[in-house]
């Protein structure tokens, strides 16, 4: 304050503290956010329901994206949908999905066609160099997983990656695919048991459980709501804090529209998240399940 | 030094606010603004039913500057509105309930249910720009505005303040919402406008056109705020393109009492405490006492 005080004798230095102290972030940020052209260079099959859309980015982002963010793909004419980005590389992005509604049916159709894409939006999940990752990932949970376990693999951080899915005809060239993005391998779990594990992959995470607690390892699961929270409560039950990947509707992805608050926390998954410590959003998942 | 004001009988500790459409239409989005600092909460525009709005993209940032939203009037309808007010009162802050409708009776239907929860004030929203039937419809027809401000001023006895968009006839509908009883103007509403992606020729929103919201409609505002309190000394509530301390601080001069805040949001989540360390600046600068002081101060020539 004194500092202040002593500029206030004059109106000259006063008039240039008050510009230099609260301009500086006008403009920071501005573009961000624009919707920038990308063209469909291929879309490829990976299994009955996965696949994988390969962007090619003609106007870059301003900054690279780190695991956990996403972006908000623009199908022209048709819908505007948040998708995690599996990987990203040489302006060149990657998208694993399933068709589930308009817009990703759109997408698995729009090889060659221009679309718009905005992000990358969210925060970067927070990795501490000290310890080991085990990820479990639930269906397209699988996809923000990607890029995190390629990180993770390359500074030899990666404990494991479990992938659950309903059953053998989902899994394809799924483990292929992963291996050649990211250097690790799958750990497949399919409920009908026609591959890998027999069972849920929180039956895979429950069985490992006792084991992680005595070790360092933390643990990042992305998929539905209900499978994050059973994680959570695992986690609550084995004092430790797993760290969730999650799903909802989003609109804007700007934090303005406030469709993805979640419940009273306040919290907003596109700007706030989409990762966060279990034990800030237990409760709203418990509630939601 | 004091940030201090009233505006419309509210009391508020200081005089920025958020603008109605980001995040009050939840109970954990009034949680938000709360921990962003506003000294009041004005929740999304509530009409009588649910509606769900349109499709994505609803919101996007413009190459030239600003955002173009056009979200339908998206809100759960008027049975989430005690959650929202007794949310605000649990955290100590006076809410602003922001009522749509396409007839006096809907206003009504709202305003009534805002003020039986313990509502501290009523904004009226004669002028979204992007709904059929809603809002602008309304708001460029000074007869309109006047007869819905005072069916709702007629059954309920807190402020109401009326949202107004730019039109042709602003000052006129000004003039009526304030004859009708209205307490105060929030001035102005996003502008109508476009957006055309140029490689796919398609309009970017899914409604094609939305409002204008941001530093481009700034200066508009600048000007009808001026051009309002000019003619009739009214409280005014600024709106469009606070981005810092100086774009409030020229609503005020032009003669506003408080500001509203949305699209800086979108990249400054410390707008807020900025914009407020600002003015505490400016009124050291021109050696008054309070923020009081300054508001319509350009007029003083």
């Amino acid at each position: 304050m004194s500092k202040i005080t002593e500029d206030l004798k004059n109106a000259e230095t006063l008039l240039r503290y008050i510009r230099f102290s609260l301009s500086h972030t006008n403009f920071l940020n501005r573009g961000r956010y624009l919707i920038r052209h990308a063209k469909v260079i291929d879309i490829i099959q990976l299994s009955r329901r996965y696949l994988i859309a390969k962007l090619k980015l003609l106007e870059d982002f301003e900054s690279k994206p780190e695991p956990g963010q996403f972006v908000m793909i623009w199908l022209p004419g048709i819908d505007y949908i948040p998708m995690s980005i599996a990987d990203y590389r040489d302006s060149e992005l990657l998208i694993f999905f399933k068709v589930r509604g308009e817009g990703t049916r759109a997408l698995a159709n729009s090889k060659n066609k221009i679309l718009g894409v905005t992000g990358p939006l969210g925060k970067p999940i927070d990795l501490c160099n000290e310890s080991k990752y085990l990820l479990v990932g639930g269906g397209t949970g699988l996809a923000p997983l990607i890029r995190l376990a390629k990180k993770l693999y390359s500074l030899n951080l990666l404990e494991n990656v479990i992938w659950g899915t309903r059953s053998s005809d989902d899994v394809g060239v799924v483990p292929e695919f992963f291996k050649e993005v990211t250097g690790s391998e799958l750990t497949v779990c399919t409920e009908d048991c026609s591959m890998g594990y027999c069972g849920k992959a929180t039956d895979l995470v429950t069985e490992l459980m006792p084991k992680l607690r005595d070790s360092s390892v933390e643990v990042i699961a992305a998929g539905p709501n209900d499978m994050l929270a059973s994680i959570a409560s695992m986690g609550s039950k084995y004092g430790i804090d797993p760290i969730v990947i999650m799903e909802s509707t989003v609109k804007c992805g700007l934090g303005l529209c406030g469709e993805c608050i979640l419940g009273e926390t306040g919290l907003s998954l596109c700007r706030d998240g989409p990762a966060f410590r279990a034990s800030k959003v237990v409760n709203y998942l418990l509630n939601k399940k | 030094m004091s940030l201090e004001i009233e505006v419309a009988s509210l009391k508020l500790k200081h005089p920025v606010m958020n603008a109605s459409g980001v995040l009050g239409n939840s109970p954990g989005g009034i949680v938000r603004l709360v921990k962003l600092g506003f000294s009041a909460v004005v929740t999304k525009t509530i009409t009588p039913e649910p509606k769900t709005g349109f499709k994505p993209p609803i919101i996007v940032e413009l190459p030239t500057g600003g955002l173009l939203n056009a979200v339908g009037l998206a809100n759960p309808g008027k049975s989430i509105i005690k959650n929202l007010v007794s949310t605000a009162k649990k955290l100590g802050i006076p809410i602003i309930v922001s009522i749509g409708g396409r007839s006096e009776k809907e206003f009504i239907d709202v305003a009534v249910e805002a003020e039986k929860a313990g509502a501290n004030a009523l904004e009226l929203n004669l002028s979204c720009p992007h709904t059929k039937g809603y809002g602008i419809e309304l708001g460029s027809d000074p007869k309109k505005v006047r007869d819905i401000v005072r069916a709702v001023v007629s059954v309920t006895s807190i402020p109401v303040l009326a949202k107004l968009g730019l039109t042709d006839r602003i000052l006129e509908s000004s003039g009526k919402a304030l004859e009708a009883g209205a307490k105060g103007l929030v001035l102005i509403n996003t502008v109508k406008a476009m957006y055309i992606d140029v490689y796919t020729l398609k309009p970017v929103l899914t409604a094609k056109y939305g409002g204008l919201s941001g530093p481009p409609i700034h200066p508009i505002a600048v000007r009808v705020i001026y051009d309002v309190y000019k003619e009739y000394n009214a409280d005014v509530i600024g709106v469009g393109g606070v981005s810092n301390w100086e774009t409030a601080a020229e609503f005020i001069a032009a003669g506003a009492k408080a500001v509203q805040i949305g699209t800086a949001l979108m990249t400054n989540e410390e707008i807020v405490k900025e914009v407020l360390d600002g003015l505490k600046k400016w009124i050291q600068y021109h050696h008054v006492k309070s923020i009081k002081e300054l508001v319509g101060t350009a007029h003083k020539i």
